[in-house]
């Protein structure tokens, strides 16, 4: 698919888009006062600590690529992390405390949930994954669509929806699945 | 949570990111330095004289034939070269347009050398879609931190839906919300394109779609044209600071008309500015410039800090 090909073509519009963006200074400065807002509120809220670390990791996902502009490889594997750390926490405090079994609603709802929030989160934060076409990309988004089918289907299943309407709910909502997280032009 | 919940929840969110950042430096791509040198080779020599044969680049670079032809089909792929009639073509870097209204842009300027070519974009800072959006999303987080917050709200829930604790339906209609969202983007793109596209050619001008299924009917010969601007509102300007990709409006007026033609919400609007400011001017020299600058650039592998030393906003 000539991957090396389609990464110099995102590095040359990049590029070109330093024109548009704040210097790389005021970024920093920007999310560093963001980062500070976010601890206060949290601090002042007085809230707990597993919790607070939750939220602040999502704070953090959700306001660095808003801020950060600058794409080479150090800001790349700091996305990286930080989207690991927060996909961690959240699936784990998810299961955690909510946990009831394996087959029960509560459990399929909270699998659709970390699916669709890992990919919108990761598209979020690395965003030439959203417009990447190349065989990983897409090896990736089929099975993410074929665990979501299946997870749709006995979330119906264990809310005792007929089996029939059952595959039709999971194939409309993976269809809609699909079309949101498959690569596609940035303009 | 208890202790040992507490604890694990720091050991795991450490274990996620140490894997993700592991992943991520692992699947990389490093540079192929023979695509690098082709690329430089063909944004240096092939800019304006387009067309190029392999023997041509295998000669200019020295790699052997079959080298440089497995690089050449790699980039056309990517969509960095495209092959004629006349042989293969390096495609200008401010060409946006897909592989197929790229050739029909190509045929209608009767292969014109075309050096800018995008999509109008008018919803993308629409203040109805982009407020649409925001409630959609700030909706279903309302709903979220009803169920938590609001206990009526929670034992309406649960009786409703039997989902306990409530907060894991709210959830469930915010990853519903999200996919929506998205959705709802793609298709608003998804109808934009292919429909009013513009297209810069060197010796056909301005060209641009002035209604749905347009075959670029709309054009200002580069003789006609009088002046040019930009103009960026404030929704653009945030988009600009803080969104994906650049967009802004291109006005220009054409002699003997009053009234300018503005081109809505384009993808890099500064750079479309040059380009048809450098055609009214007859100078496209500033491109070899700019396409050495970015040769240069791109011979780099993965530095830490890709910004230059001293950098100046252009």
């Amino acid at each position: 698919m000539g991957e090396e090909a389609e990464e110099l073509k995102f590095e040359v519009l990049e590029r070109i888009e330093d024109a548009y963006r704040f210097p790389v200074s005021i970024q920093l400065f920007l999310l560093f006062i963001a980062e500070m807002i976010l601890f206060g509120v949290l601090y002042g809220l007085r809230v707990p600590l597993p919790e607070a670390l939750i939220v602040f990791l999502l704070g953090t996902a959700i306001l660095y690529p808003i801020l950060i502009k600058v794409r080479n490889f150090l800001s790349e594997l700091v996305a990286a992390v930080i989207y690991g750390c927060m996909m961690a926490s959240v699936a784990y405090y998810l299961f955690y405390v909510v946990y009831k079994g394996l087959l029960t609603k509560e459990f399929w709802m909270l699998v659709i949930l970390i699916l669709v929030f890992g990919v919108e989160l990761f598209h979020h934060m690395y965003e030439k994954a959203k417009t990447l076409r190349t065989v990983p990309i897409y090896t990736a988004d089929i099975i993410l669509s074929i665990v979501f089918a299946f997870s749709v289907f006995m979330f119906l299943q264990a809310i005792n929806v007929d089996i029939i309407w059952s595959i039709l709910i999971a194939i409309a909502t993976t269809v809609l699945y699909a079309y949101a997280i498959f690569p596609e032009k940035p303009y | 949570m208890s202790d040992i919940g507490s604890i694990l929840i720091y050991i795991v969110t450490i274990i996620g990111g140490a894997i993700a950042g592991g992943l991520y430096y692992l699947l990389k791509k490093r540079r192929d330095p023979v695509l690098v040198n082709i690329l430089e080779y063909l944004t240096r020599y092939h800019l304006d004289e387009r067309a190029f044969s392999i023997d041509k680049i295998a000669e200019g670079t020295q790699l052997p034939k079959e080298v440089v032809e497995r690089a050449i089909v790699r980039l056309e792929r990517a969509g960095i070269v495209v092959k004629t009639k006349r042989g293969y073509e390096l495609v200008d870097p401010l060409v946006f347009l897909t592989p197929r209204d790229y050739e029909r842009a190509l045929r209608l300027t009767k292969g014109d050398n075309i050096i800018y070519g995008a999509y109008q974009m008018p919803y993308i800072t629409d203040i109805k879609y982009v407020i649409f959006q925001i409630i959609l999303l700030l909706g279903a987080f309302v709903f979220v931190l009803a169920t938590l917050f609001i206990p009526q709200v929670g034992a309406f829930v649960v009786a409703k839906t039997n989902v306990d604790p409530p907060v894991v339906f709210a959830l469930f209609i915010l990853a519903i919300a999200m996919i929506l969202v998205d959705v709802i983007d793609n298709l608003e793109k998804a109808w934009i394109r292919e429909r009013y596209s513009v297209v810069v050619g060197i010796h056909s001008g301005v060209l641009y779609d002035v209604s749905v299924a347009d075959e670029l009917s709309g054009r200002i010969p580069r003789g006609a044209i009088a002046r040019v601007d930009i103009d960026v509102n404030w929704r653009q300007k945030l988009k600009n600071l803080f969104g994906e990709v650049p967009v802004g409006d291109v006005k220009i007026w054409a002699r003997g008309k009053k009234e300018p033609i503005v081109f809505r919400s384009v993808p890099y609007p500064r750079e479309l500015f040059m380009v048809i400011r450098a055609l009214q001017l007859g100078s496209l020299e500033w491109r070899k410039k700019y396409a050495r600058e970015l040769a240069l650039w791109r011979g780099r592998i993965y530095p830490f800090f890709s910004y230059r030393r001293g950098r100046r906003r252009r």
